[in-house]
């Protein structure tokens, strides 16, 4: 029996059951692929965009053959699929232990550079140096102390700012990964070339 | 603790590995359908990276971060990358103002000296003030002391050629043939084993060239070809 392959007509039945709008659907598409890859990536498997890919092909495969997957939730369908393939992932013989001596020829890499050499260290700075006032002073005070200490300030910083503790957290989280995005733009660009105007 | 901070606990343990499969499942429907949901879990990995690069996790949920976040390169540069923000967001408090380095710096130099004043003894045993004022040799073949779980700092002369690391295994088995690889603080190998190692004892010696090893936080990996690797931290320290 030949193998099932994904073709750009199965694809287009994928997303036309996502949604009418192929726009829309396209989005929908991309925001599931980000969630199935941390899905996979969260039970621990290696290797979670094959995974993703495997669980899409699948879900194309059964809208190709005229199943009804979903109505409403393609979530649901998509998620039961996705538990199926982690649970093969890990029963998968690939991946018992590979004896180590069939393993490649180690490398030594050459040693690190100094640390002030270090490209990010200016980056960051550039990058901390971006960020708004108020945007710099949440890092700093919701990163400060310890334990309770840390649990109180961080419900006090909430409660200043009007929101719920969760809301605090995830505006903190898009904060570090706005800086950790600039650093990366800013180490991939050459040393002497200055950050676009803001 | 509040109805968010228990739900915070519980990510935080789905993250780690530590729910049981119905929980799991439960929080998976949660994120795959509302993107609220799926946010919270984001913040909360980030989160455990950032306590994880400034030590704030216990030893088990450090072990279960390492065996779920550091095992591939991606997680290992993600975390480089969190420990240079992170050292850059340590409370900037007052240290950076100059007036406070040098109240520092003058209560410091307070310090030493009633600690000179203090360790010098009586003023009529010149042993005592010869030995306070010889200086201690650096060790010409430093060794390192690795157990899990606990951060060690190593002193290596400029001139030392070799570096050893005495590892605690993370359990007793003869036949393992333990493969070893030193990357920096940024994710960069430095140094790997060229051929498994076995030890017939809990405790593993690896002689490494030190001339190469820059003044750095270091991670040794441990792995045996299975299961989830053990890594293990240390400072190393130069003039």
């Amino acid at each position: 029996m030949s193998r099932w392959v994904l073709s750009q007509e199965s694809f287009d039945r994928l997303l036309s059951v996502l949604d009418p709008d192929r726009e829309k659907a396209a989005l929908r598409y991309e925001q599931m692929r980000r969630k199935l890859a941390k899905f996979f990536q969260w039970r621990g498997c290696s290797g979670a965009e094959e995974l993703v890919d495997e669980t899409f092909d699948r879900v194309a495969r059964r809208v190709d053959e005229g199943v009804k997957v979903w109505v409403d939730d393609p979530y649901s369908y998509v998620r039961s699929v996705a538990t199926r393939v982690a649970q093969e992932h890990f029963r998968s013989p690939a991946r018992k232990a590979q004896p180590l001596d069939d393993a490649p020829e180690a490398i030594v890499a050459p040693p690190p550079a100094a640390e002030e050499d270090d490209p990010r260290l200016d980056c960051l700075t550039e990058c901390l140096d971006a960020l708004p006032d108020e945007q710099r002073r949440l890092l700093e005070t919701y990163h400060e102390g310890q334990g309770l200490k840390r649990i109180q300030a961080r419900r006090a910083i909430a409660e200043g700012l009007g929101i719920p503790i969760n809301a605090l957290r995830i505006r903190a989280f898009r904060v570090r990964s706005g800086l950790m995005a600039c650093i990366d733009d800013c180490t991939r660009r050459p040393r002497n070339e200055s950050a676009p105007a803001a | 603790m509040t109805a968010q901070d228990d739900r915070q606990d519980e990510r935080i343990r789905y993250l780690l590995g530590d729910v049981s499969e119905e929980d799991a499942q439960r929080l998976e429907a949660e994120y795959l359908e509302e993107d609220g949901a799926f946010d919270a879990l984001l913040a909360a990995e980030d989160e455990l990276f950032f306590d994880y690069a400034r030590g704030g996790l216990s030893d088990g949920e450090r072990r279960k971060f390492e065996a779920r976040f550091l095992h591939d390169d991606e997680g290992r540069r993600r975390l480089a990358r969190t420990r240079v923000v992170s050292k850059a967001l340590r409370p900037r408090s007052a240290l950076r103002r100059p007036s406070v380095w040098i109240g520092l710096a003058a209560a410091a130099l307070l310090v030493l000296a009633f600690w000179s004043i203090v360790r010098r003894g009586p003023v009529d045993d010149p042993d005592r003030s010869i030995a306070a004022v010889t200086p201690v040799p650096p060790r010409a073949n430093p060794v390192v002391v690795l157990t899990p779980g606990a951060e060690a700092r190593v002193y290596v002369p400029a001139d030392a050629p070799t570096l050893t690391l005495e590892i605690t295994l993370p359990e007793a088995r003869p036949d393992a043939p333990w493969q070893l690889v030193l990357s920096t603080a940024d994710g960069a190998s430095v140094w790997r084993s060229e051929n498994p190692i076995r030890s017939a004892v809990r405790t593993l010696k690896v002689e490494i060239p030190a001339r190469g090893l820059a003044e750095d936080e270091y991670a040794l990996v441990l792995s045996d070809g299975g299961g989830a690797p053990a890594v293990y931290g240390f400072v190393l320290l130069r003039d």
